[in-house]
């Protein structure tokens, strides 16, 4: 009796999951569906941006940073730290291809086998060790 | 009085933490990768990791590009299932962790990423083991980074590996018709970043019944250790979000998923370079999965104009399964026997 139960209880579960997944499906499918819900992502995007901006208008009338300020200079320092990279990397090359012809002319017995290999150190110095 | 609320409160938060380390259980302190690996070189939120291998472990390096949606340990989540931890005990073995991207890095184009970024991990790779050229794998979008690196840098490039990554969006499936409604001018006027949490929703929402039949699947088996340490595993990861960088997000969607540029070979870096399918050279395995929702199969098809020698593997899973799930296996295997031949 309690088995043809949760036999019943099975099926239903089962009918269920089937009835819901294949009219889910069909709604997350739907054009409409997914035009309307972009509809209303562009008027709370377009609201997030009218209140940032007001938000940003309200800051400086108190003579403070606002928030898009400090990310625009959070930005130009990210810019900053990119060049920086790249003029690094230059100097690096540059220094590699003044090293190389001398490296030529020196004796082979003179280069140790191992530092050829040894990994170059770091962009910042601080090469970390993960642990598992 | 105010006293003995602090203690209060510190005893009722000293009980709430217990809890909830008691309930996650190994969730609360499991890793996030498990091959020990060290961080070789940083730019900015990029790092550069190398995998330990065994002692004399030698050939070609294999650089690994995550996808910029998700954090990149879905390749090594467990042991049994890692696709890291079989390419270290073959070869020296790399990857890019894009870390986790904030409105500081909201302005950088795509091409920062699949260009810029990639180019310092191959120098640097290039510097510490003397090679002049690196292979590559790339999953889902870090595999169109890849393809779109090696179509710039074919010299950089010998051998590609294209795990689920969609190349030809004029048919992306779901998640192209959602691009194409996606309000992206209001999106850019409004935010530096595209929230991890809005992702991982979108990424739910397509798959409405998805955490019903996870939730039946655990019922089912969480009995068994080896699915438990696996779900704990994959649980761990998906809670794990990142932000998308606002601009880059801008022109996934508008140059890819919309106008299908790379396809087309007019898509250009923000330095005026056009990503050109023609000049690639790489041997390259298109590795994609029967059941993909995400990168369906005919994502996946590389542009007629790409002349350079591929060769095709259908793994039957989904997007997902096919890092972790039974045939997992079969798909790291597969990559392992074309990058050694």
């Amino acid at each position: 009796m309690f088995t043809m139960g949760e036999d019943m209880m099975k099926q239903w579960a089962n009918n269920w999951e089937k009835m819901m997944g294949e009219h889910l499906e069909k709604l997350v499918h739907n054009e409409k569906f997914i035009s309307e819900m972009s509809k209303s992502i562009a008027a709370t995007m377009t609201g997030k941006a009218f209140y940032s901006k007001a938000l940003d208008e309200q800051m400086a009338a108190m003579n403070l940073p606002s928030r898009t300020e400090i990310i625009k200079i959070m930005q130009k320092l990210t810019d900053i730290e990119e060049r920086l990279i790249d003029l690094s990397e230059r100097f690096e090359d540059f220094a590699d291809a003044q090293a190389k012809p001398a490296a030529k002319t020196a004796p082979v017995a003179e280069k140790p086998a191992a530092a050829a290999h040894a990994p170059a150190p770091a962009h910042d110095s601080k090469a970390k060790k993960h642990k598992k | 009085m105010i006293g003995n609320m602090d203690s209060m409160v510190q005893h009722l938060d000293a009980i709430a933490e217990h809890v909830m380390r008691k309930t996650a259980g190994e969730l609360d302190t499991y890793p996030r990768g498990v091959t020990p690996r060290e961080e070789v070189y940083n730019a900015g939120n990029v790092s550069l990791l190398r995998f330990i291998s065994p002692e004399g472990v030698e050939g070609t390096p294999l650089l690994i590009i995550p996808s910029l949606i998700n954090r990149w340990y879905v390749l090594d989540v467990t042991e049994e299932t890692s696709f890291i931890k079989q390419f270290a005990q073959q070869r020296p073995t790399y990857l890019i962790d894009w870390g986790y991207p904030g409105e500081e890095v909201g302005h950088l184009p795509l091409s920062h990423y699949y260009h810029r970024s990639i180019k310092r991990a191959v120098r640097q790779i290039c510097r510490q083991t003397d090679v002049e050229k690196v292979d590559m794998l790339g999953y889902c979008i870090g595999g169109t980074m890849a393809y779109a690196f090696s179509c710039l840098e074919p010299d950089l490039v010998d051998h590609l590996v294209l795990l689920t990554a969609p190349i030809d969006f004029a048919d992306a499936g779901i998640f192209a018709k959602y691009a194409e409604y996606f309000p992206i001018e209001e999106f850019s006027a409004s935010m530096n970043k595209m929230p991890g949490w809005l992702l991982a929703a979108s990424f739910q929402f397509v798959q409405p019944m998805g955490l019903y039949q996870k939730t039946k699947m655990f019922n089912d088996k969480f009995e068994s250790e080896s699915f438990m340490k696996l779900y704990n595993a994959m649980e761990r990861w998906i809670a794990d979000p990142v932000d998308f960088p606002g601009k880059a997000y801008y022109e996934l969607i508008t140059d890819l998923y919309k106008k299908n540029l790379l396809t087309k070979g007019t898509l250009m870096t923000a330095d005026g370079q056009t990503v050109d399918p023609s000049a690639r050279r790489a041997k390259t395995l298109v590795l994609n999965a029967g059941k993909d929702h995400i990168a369906p199969l005919v994502t996946t098809e590389l542009p007629a104009s790409d002349l350079a020698p591929v060769s095709k593997v259908t793994i039957p899973s989904g997007h997902i399964g096919i890092t972790t799930g039974r045939n997992a296996k079969d798909a790291c295997q597969s990559a392992i026997d074309f990058l050694t031949n």
